[in-house]
């Protein structure tokens, strides 16, 4: 054991070859994502006594240490998590925003041109050129319903491959972390004293990180440096070294829409879509509720009242051949695809449930037509039978009796347009549907007419010389009355309880996302700079900085040279006294 | 204060991103003009551009429709000023054919002018717009509006009920024509004719009132026939007064009685489709042929005629019954009408009072006067007693005119007060003429001696009025429409205006300063360039480079 000036001098190389191995590591992960910068502690070494006192040995190495601070990375997470959601928020939103701002899939021009096309039919009824351009424009309309709704439908399906691949990743990051978790564990059980095994540490935060990108975790240090982590409401991710499994599944009384399932190491399957807080996950389910489906239900909204409300006059029309509601042949409807709303059974449903419920729409009651879609949840059986409810979009509910085979409110509650009707069978308690009046009438509309003759401008009234009105059965080709009626619908304030037209509602569904994608981008710029105010404070503390590590090697190979230069000098005083002996 | 490294090169870039962000939004504004690239820009300028663009289209097409309104009002117009022209010239015609010294020749050639007149008339009743509609049709475009009927012997309107409106701003709507049947048809007339024959409903084709009134058409028909010396006596004629020219469909039988001078038919409307008028007139014709009526058609509704023969009698016919089919076809209950039996009407100029204690006493100075029938057969009548009646003495004079040689020719008005004696004919020739012989009956009655009334004259005398009636009815639709034609010009330029400040408006709205964005382009432009400029500078300092 060399001892004195020599195994001092020792001592230092050794501690400076490490710092230098130290400051060398530190420059080569200079770019490396989640790197914290290592430092080298180092240690008086144990004095000697000599008689005279206390005489220093040098140096030891006591630690290599990571810079490292819990409050900035807690804080890096989760402004991370709060980024994450706003901005895939804000990726998806500006994708709806960008649809709505294109001229060639516009809604309103098309309503508009249908509406012109309208009126050049009542200035000149009986022109089959005039009402042939009506029943094409009635067609291009309703191809823009349906264009624009694919779209949506293509947005749907984006947000879902999204969610799939995102729980794919969840998945995985749960899993390598729990992995980390037993490698960190077995590293800490050789060490002896506080050494930590840095990078691994480093990497598991550097995956923390990347999980609370995709949804919002809470950390909890657990034994032996190992983690849990919690998402949602309390749901665990990962316990220590078991990893949960984040799936999709396509919801129950929606097969479009998938929801997101958390699959314990026990195999306890649970829902969590609508616990999800933070993160992009969360910023995709939002996207979805907030923008894209009540955007989809308002767009159908509008279908449905142009539909219902163009149909409601039409089929009380008379058509260039004389054909009306009054003489057989019957007049027909102007548009399809709005004679039932859509009703779902929930697959929880009781086996003995066998109701059949027939929807359709009020025609007396269009302006009431609500976006929202509806659940309807059996509450009691009796006389009469009982159903909640419950408006989708704001969670509001009602009770809905069953008289005379239809299910009615009682008291001030009206129902959204709709009625409900029992066509069959029986339901038990408890068991659950949904009624979606406007969700796919966008896709749905279509035009029912072949014939320009068919459609009906005429209203053929007429009043005899007593004041009494009759209607007379057979062609009528220059009368225009119901087209002035269909022409006045563009006016009508029909929409959204009697207080919007067909375009005014459009314009609800255009400023909305609007407002929410601008919104949307400001939370993002907003968050982005907290986001960068977190990764530079993180920076700061355990980012590598070149300069400091110039600096510091500058620093080390000059100990190392003392060092070494203490080598020299021991040897030659040891020749010195060797050539004295001599 | 310490920065890694890595960070400080990401703010570099950060910054750089930043910038050439803001630039390139900038970039799109300008090339596309806009300042509104997506409704998250401006969501409140991106929905009143909508609601901006929706009411300059919705504007412009109201102009389209005021387009359309004028050039058909242009039409009407122009139609209307030629029958002017033409109604002009007839009543010039019809101030000749009063002449007296008029022989049966130059009566018989102004008859071919007017004849051709009619006709000319007619063609522009029946003028059509440029998409092939009848301009005078209202809502029944397709048919001719006036066509000559056989059966009714004269032209029938037998286009639509309804004039058409269009929408030249919200809630300002205009009619885009006038319905044949108000400018040519119904119009006031103090013809015996129009007086007389029709039903105390007052019936017309569906939907209008018809007391008194003379188609134009019927007017100079008249005169036509007056000029070659014939005269028509209506008949009893009850018209149902709905528009059924699409037929009727019946599930069950509907029967109904019709009563004319030969007396009552009982009608079994057998239950069918009947898919015309003409269906319907055939049928109901196959049951009541034996009897004189006839069913026919006026081009939109069905009549019931009387086609009693009997000289001298006013024709009667009636309706009864209870069966959807009066309601269907406008009829009511009992409806009635009478004909006349007319030819010259000859009044008295005083209303008489008579009564028990205001005798008219002929008994002690007896009184006799002539009465002169068109053929110059003549009757004395010779009054000798009291009467304390009007009814008294009018039966009395009848009596004496029966069995006499003007029985046939001349009768009295069984209830005319003051007194009415009308010469019974067929022929333009009819004429009654009153000859005072002794006593004071003319004196009584107002009568004056020697006075004669032809019904040629009266016919004429009536074409006249009615032609002064119709000139005052085409020159109130023509103020009409010259009204119509100021409104739609005067809603045009606010609606032209509307568009302008709409537009200006939306150009506020949506369009990019240039000025603004031009400089704001610069200024992007110069801080990219910095933010360049510092990275590049920035990412040189290092003491790596001094070691």
């Amino acid at each position: 054991m060399a001892s004195g000036m020599l195994g001092t001098a020792i001592t230092g190389l050794q501690a400076f070859q490490r710092s230098l191995e130290t400051t060398s590591h530190n420059i080569s992960n200079v770019n490396t994502e989640g790197y914290s910068r290592q430092r080298v502690d180092l240690v008086t070494k144990k004095e000697q006594m000599i008689g005279v006192g206390y005489l220093g040995t040098g140096v030891s190495i006591n630690n290599i240490s990571r810079s490292y601070d819990q409050f900035l990375t807690t804080q890096l997470r989760s402004s991370t998590s709060a980024f994450g959601d706003v901005d895939k928020y804000r990726e998806l939103s500006i994708q709806v925003d960008d649809l709505l701002a294109d001229p060639a899939v516009g809604i309103a021009p098309e309503i508009k041109k249908f509406f012109n096309s309208v009126n050049e039919v009542t200035d000149d009824p009986s022109s089959i050129a005039a009402r042939q351009v009506m029943l094409s424009q009635g067609g291009i309309l309703t191809s823009h319903f349906k264009t624009m709704n694919s779209r949506f439908e293509e947005m749907r399906s984006l947000v879902n491959d999204d969610l799939t691949v995102m729980t794919k990743e969840i998945t995985s990051f749960a899993a390598t972390i729990a992995e980390l978790n037993q490698k960190i564990a077995n590293a800490q059980g050789q060490a002896s004293g506080d050494q930590q095994p840095n990078d691994l540490l480093d990497q598991r935060d550097t995956v923390l990180n990347q999980l609370a990108e995709l949804i919002d975790v809470s950390v909890v240090p657990s034994n032996s440096n190992m983690v849990s982590v919690f998402i949602g409401k309390g749901q665990a991710l990962v316990l220590d070294v078991n990893a949960s499994k984040i799936s999709t599944k396509p919801s129950d009384l929606d097969p479009s829409k998938l929801d997101i399932v958390l699959e314990s190491p026990s195999g306890m399957a649970e829902v969590i879509s609508n616990s999800l807080s933070g993160g992009a996950i969360s910023g995709a389910l939002r996207f979805r509720n907030e923008i894209l489906d009540p955007a989809q239900q308002q767009l159908g909204r509008v279908a449905a009242s142009i539909a219902m409300e163009v149909n409601n006059i039409h089929e009380l029309g008379f058509d260039l051949d004389g054909n009306g509601p009054n003489n057989g042949t019957g007049a027909t409807l102007f548009f399809s695809g709005m004679t039932s709303v859509p009703v779902t059974d929930s697959p929880q449903n009781s086996v003995t449930s066998n109701l059949v419920l027939a929807v359709t729409f009020d025609k007396t009651k269009l302006e009431n037509i609500d976006f929202s879609d509806f659940k309807l949840e059996k509450l009691t059986s009796g006389v009469p039978n009982t159903y909640k409810f419950t408006r989708e979009a704001d969670d509001t509910s009602y009770t809905l009796n069953e008289v005379g085979g239809f299910l009615v409110p009682s008291g001030t509650d009206v129902l959204p347009g709709i009625t409900i009707e029992v066509a069959s069978g029986s339901a038990a308690v408890g068991d659950g549907f949904l009624i979606r009046p406007t969700y796919s009438a966008a896709s749905n509309i279509g035009v029912n007419l072949t014939d320009p003759r068919q459609i009906a401008i005429a209203t053929n009234a007429a009043k005899d010389n007593d004041g009494n009105s009759y209607v007379v059965l057979g062609p009528m080709p220059g009368d225009n009355r119901n087209g002035l009626l269909l022409a006045g619908l563009e006016n009508k304030l029909g929409m959204i309880g009697g207080t919007a037209s067909f375009h005014d509602s459009y314009s609800l569904v255009v400023s909305e996302v609007g407002v929410l994608t601008k919104s949307a981008k400001v939370g993002s710029t907003a968050q982005e700079t907290l986001l960068n105010n977190a990764k530079s404070a993180w920076g700061n503390v355990s980012g590598v900085n070149l300069d400091e590590e110039a600096a510091n090697l500058v620093k080390f190979q000059q100990s190392y040279q003392a060092a070494a230069q203490m080598i020299s000098v021991s040897g030659t005083l040891f020749d010195s006294l060797l050539g004295a002996v001599n | 204060m310490r920065i890694s490294t890595s960070w400080a090169q990401q703010l570099g870039v950060n910054a750089m991103n930043t910038q050439q962000v803001k630039l390139s939004e900038t970039q799109m504004q300008l090339s596309a003009g806009l300042k509104i690239l997506r409704p998250s820009d401006d969501p409140a300028a991106a929905t009143r551009t909508l609601n901006l663009q929706e009411a300059i289209d919705k504007t412009e097409q109201y102009q389209k429709n005021i387009d359309s309104v004028r050039s058909r009002l242009n039409i009407e117009e122009a139609s209307l000023e030629t029958a002017e022209d033409i109604m002009f010239r007839a009543k010039e015609l019809t101030i000749q054919a009063l002449n007296g010294s008029l022989t049966d020749n130059d009566r018989v050639s102004i008859k071919y002018e007017i004849d051709q007149m009619l006709s000319n008339l007619v063609g522009v009743a029946n003028t059509r717009n440029a998409n092939g509609e009848y301009i005078f049709s209202g809502d029944l475009s397709s048919v001719k509006p006036f066509e000559w009927s056989g059966d009714v012997n004269g032209y029938v309107y037998q286009g639509g009920i309804n004039q058409r409106v269009l929408d030249i701003a919200p809630d300002r709507q205009v009619a885009d024509g006038d319905l044949g049947f108000n400018v040519f048809h119904n119009i006031s007339s103090v013809s015996q004719e129009a007086n007389a024959t029709v039903d105390e409903y007052g019936a017309g084709p569906s939907g209008f009132s018809e007391l008194n009134k003379r188609s134009i058409f019927d007017t100079l028909q008249s005169l036509s026939l007056a000029l070659d010396g014939k005269f028509d006596i209506p008949k009893a004629v009850i018209t149902g007064d709905r528009f059924n020219r699409y037929g009727a469909t019946y599930a069950v039988d509907q029967a109904f009685t019709l009563t004319g001078d030969g007396g009552t038919v009982n009608v079994v409307f057998p239950a069918a489709t009947y898919s015309t008028l003409d269906d319907v007139v055939t049928e109901i014709n196959t049951q009541i042929s034996a009897s004189n009526m006839l069913a026919r058609s006026n081009g939109n509704s069905i009549e019931f005629v009387s086609t009693s023969t009997a000289v001298g009698v006013a024709s009667t016919i009636n309706i009864a019954g209870s069966s959807q089919f009066l309601t269907d076809f406008g009829f009511a209950d009992g409806e009635a009408a009478k004909g006349v039996s007319l030819g010259a009407i000859m009044d008295g100029a005083k209303t008489l009072n008579i009564s028990a204690g205001n005798p008219l006493d002929y008994s002690v100075n007896n009184t006799k006067f002539e009465l002169v029938a068109a053929d110059g057969s003549k009757q004395e009548i010779n009054l000798t007693t009291s009467f304390t009646s009007l009814s008294a003495l009018v039966t009395e004079i009848q009596t004496q005119i029966t069995g006499s040689p003007i029985a046939g020719k001349i009768e009295i008005d069984s209830t005319a007060n003051p007194i009415q004696f009308n010469s019974i004919s067929s022929g333009t020739k009819s004429s009654v003429q009153i000859m005072q012989v002794v006593g004071d009956f003319l004196t009584d009655t107002g009568f004056s001696t020697g006075q004669i009334e032809r019904v040629y004259d009266k016919t004429v005398n009536d074409v006249l009025t009615d032609i002064d009636t119709a000139l005052d009815n085409f020159l109130k639709t023509r103020t009409s429409l010259g009204a119509r034609i100021n409104a739609i010009d005067d809603q045009e330029s606010q609606n032209e205006k509307f568009v302008v400040d709409l537009n200006s408006s939306l150009s506020e709205t949506r369009d990019l300063d240039y000025a603004e964005a031009i400089s704001r382009f610069n200024i992007e432009q110069t801080s990219l360039q910095a933010a360049q400029q510092a990275y590049s500078r920035v990412q040189n300092l290092s003491l790596f480079n001094f070691l």
